[in-house]
């Protein structure tokens, strides 16, 4: 009994936990990409790239043709 | 305790509706103060169900018979480390620990995702909370971990026949899965399925918020990556025990229950190579969205084979009720909520198709981006035949009433050609080009990997003529595999090759920029750790064929009966039977778990003694009926010479002894640790040069 009657307040506690951002403030959720995320990813994948140049497994007009597409989709 | 665990994942499901509720509104609204409220949910939810493991944890180990699933999976004389590993033995158990993981992994992706990538999780948060509210409604009205035997007075509330009841001290776990391999195989392949649910959840939730190109989702990369490696492992650690405790000889065998977790995993991989394409060059979007899709339903689908018993199989451990109405048995359930997802993730991406479109085009047949191509057709058909294998008995079954099994005959034949057709592009693509096919260039790169596995191919042919008489015969009799073999190696040499002569390439480069001969060696590891972390895959890859080619080739078998003092010759080995040893098998069981019958053997080769062998079999007090088998293994990087006890007659103090010559083995396992430290290496964060 006792155990029921601890588990069911600890689930109306947990429930108010879970409940409780409604009672706050509205706000929209930021819309923007992830700016940091996107530009560590364009690097790494130039990084890779310049390995196969040196490796000559990518032409150098190739690279500037994919990094500048990279680029560019990260602007979108 | 039971009741605890009990009442967390009823208030776990509530908070899944909750969230799947606020998930909706937050997707439509944009409003954050939903969104924060999911969040919590996820939060709770994990906690929940960590809670209830601690509890079923708590009673299995303190032999708490009232609980109907400690009493079938546990005993009291049951070591300890299987008393924990029960959980995932039985159906209910293993549920609960498939949604713990998953509740736990959906609070750090989404605790991962909270700063950087807000506005993805609402439908991402929508999908996982669906899949957990799935399980946690399965765990809550169908199959109850918690579910009781006795009530506090001592009295049956559970349908048992008295005779099956006899067992006070618990059933027990299946003596197959008492093995330290077993316990850890399940977890990997769990963590492997669930991972899976990640990126699944991440890129159908970027889509439905109208992201064009994830090319830059670290979430569905790296989770995509751990679940892969996990999987992978999980996959060949299941080898290993199927190796050591069934007492076949082999490793795989194409059973239903092994392909459902290989399917998966082919998918994964496709996945994993596919997403590199988009990253680099925002093409294949539409497979990898399929790929994703696709992953995560055969994962589930994994587990529908595992547990609702509709397969035969070694490894299936559920069976259920024949008497419950069809559409409320487990596998219905679980269909249902497969074509649920399905049907979520096509709408999905057919609303959101446009996006899917890369515009960039494929400028020649022996570019990098098209041998990626090749690649996803290869893996997609190899998937095709190991789905259809599995799943075509199901249905033959419905409709003509008759079983039917598919083995290494259906598989063999089908995937060889596929297997070594990857192979190939596996080293191709390692060469070929950005975005045009040059002929000069591979010319200059393929010149040594070419004579390499030219070379390797020779001198495996040379090698296989020189066997002359015995060699012809056994050719004529299969010469469709001694093609496969030569093909095999050749490739592998050549596959190898370009590895190693691009790995050099990459130290010499880096000694020409001034570094240092031993940090050069390192330098491309921590350069480029993606790169090299999959090159260290491939080569683990090649271990796999090499050790798959020549064990599946070449295995011989011998039994001999045997008395103490006698020596059998067993292929290259001469083997002595020392002793021949039990446990007193007479009398009761009493607090023991097991008795052990073992014989001590001694391995010659020559004059020279080169292994203690010691092959068992073990009666387990849970099913003493059926003793397992405890085999041994002298293991070499040339061959594994296998032993075990297959037969005995203690009155006579006699064995039968049986042992297997298996080629190559240990190169499967090789190949596995060479896969886990390359998986490993491409996790580690790249460093910028």
């Amino acid at each position: 009994m006792a155990a029921t009657l601890v588990t069911l307040a600890g689930a109306v506690l947990v429930f108010l936990w879970v409940l409780f951002p409604l009672f706050e403030k509205a706000r929209e959720i930021p819309q923007e990409r992830s700016a940091l995320e996107v530009q560590a990813a364009v690097s790494k994948s130039v990084q890779e790239l310049r390995t196969d140049l040196e490796l000559r497994k990518i032409e150098q007009e190739d690279l500037e043709h994919i990094q500048a597409f990279l680029e560019e989709e990260s602007s979108k | 305790m039971n009741s605890v665990g009990n009442y967390a994942l009823f208030i776990a499901h509530g908070l899944a509706i909750w969230g799947l509720i606020a998930s909706v509104v937050a997707y439509r609204t944009r409003d954050q103060r939903y969104l924060d409220s999911v969040i919590r949910a996820t939060y709770g939810i994990s906690f929940l169900v960590v809670l209830s493991v601690v509890a079923l944890w708590m009673a299995l180990l303190r032999d708490d018979f009232t609980v109907k699933y400690v009493w079938e999976y546990s005993r009291r004389s049951q070591p300890w480390i299987y008393k924990l590993t029960a959980l995932w033995g039985g159906m209910s158990g293993s549920m609960l620990f498939w949604c713990t993981l998953l509740a736990v992994f959906s609070a750090l992706a989404v605790t991962f995702n909270r700063r950087n990538n807000l506005k993805l999780l609402p439908f991402t948060a929508f999908l996982l909370l669906l899949t957990l509210g799935f399980f946690l409604f399965l765990l809550n009205f169908k199959i109850n971990p918690f579910e009781l035997l006795r009530d506090g007075s001592g009295t049956l509330v559970a349908s048992y026949p008295p005779e099956a009841l006899r067992q006070i001290d618990g059933n027990g776990l299946n003596p197959l899965l008492q093995n330290i391999y077993m316990a850890i195989h399940p977890p990997m392949l769990y963590l492997g399925y669930v991972g899976f649910a990640i990126p699944f959840a991440f890129i159908l939730g970027a889509l439905a918020h109208r992201e064009r190109n994830t090319f830059w989702m670290k979430s569905a990369r790296n989770w995509a990556m751990f679940s892969w490696l996990t999987l992978g492992i999980g996959i060949l650690l299941g080898g290993y025990w199927a190796y050591i405790e069934l007492g076949w000889g082999g490793y795989w065998a194409w059973d239903p229950v092994e392909n459902a977790s290989f399917m998966p995993w082919l998918t994964g991989t496709a996945f994993l190579h596919s997403f590199l394409m988009q990253e680099k060059r925002g093409i294949y979007r539409f497979w990898n969205v399929t790929f994703i899709v696709t992953t995560f339903l055969l994962s589930i689908y994994g587990t529908f084979l595992t547990r609702s018993g509709i397969l035969q199989s070694v490894h299936a451990f559920g069976q259920e009720d024949p008497s419950i109405p069809w559409y409320l048995r487990l596998g219905t359930i679980f269909l249902g909520f497969m074509a649920l997802m399905l049907v979520v993730s096509a709408v999905m991406v057919y609303r959101r198709r446009q996006l899917l479109v890369s515009g960039q085009k494929l400028e020649s047949a022996g570019s990098r981006e098209t041998m990626f191509l090749y690649s996803n057709l290869l893996l997609a058909l190899f998937t095709f035949v190991v789905v259809f294998g599995v799943t075509s008995p199901i249905f033959y079954r419905m409709i003509t009433h008759k079983e039917l099994s598919h083995g290494p005959d259906f598989y063999n034949p089908r995937i060889l050609p596929v297997g070594l057709a990857i192979l190939l592009v596996m080293g191709l693509a390692s060469v070929a080009p950005w975005r045009r096919g040059n002929w000069e260039n591979y010319r200059r790169q393929l010149t040594v990997p070419l004579l390499a596995g030219l070379s390797a191919l020779v001198a495996s042919v040379a090698a296989f003529v020189a066997g002359g008489a015995l060699s012809r015969a056994d050719f004529g009799a299969r010469p469709l595999t001694y093609v496969y073999l030569f093909a095999c190696v050749g490739l592998s040499f050549f596959v190898s090759a370009i590895i190693l002569e691009e790995y050099v390439r990459t130290v010499k480069h880096a000694v020409g920029r001034g570094m240092s001969r031993f940090g050069a060696i390192a330098a491309p590891f921590r350069e480029n750790p993606r790169r090299y972390g999959g090159y260290l895959v491939h080569l683990g890859i090649v271990c796999l064929f090499l050790g798959i080619a020549f064990s599946a080739t070449f295995q011989t078998q011998y039994q001999e009966s045997m008395k103490p003092g006698d020596e059998v010759r067993f292929g290259p080995y001469t083997v002595r039977l020392e002793r021949l040893e039990h446990d007193d098998l007479s009398a009761d069981f009493g607090g023991m778990n097991s008795k052990r019958i073992w014989a001590d053997l001694t391995v010659w080769s020559g004059p020279k003694m080169v292994a203690f062998l010691q092959p068992m079999r073990v009666y387990y007090a849970s099913n003493p009926e059926q003793p397992s088998y405890e085999v041994a293994i002298h293991s070499t990087p040339l061959r594994d010479f296998y032993t075990l006890v297959a037969g005995f007659d203690l009155k006579d103090d006699t064995a039968i002894i049986g042992a297997f010559v298996n080629p190559m083995v240990a190169w499967l396992w090789i190949g596995g640790f060479l896969m886990l430290v390359g998986g490993l290496t491409a996790l580690v964060p790249m460093r910028r040069v």
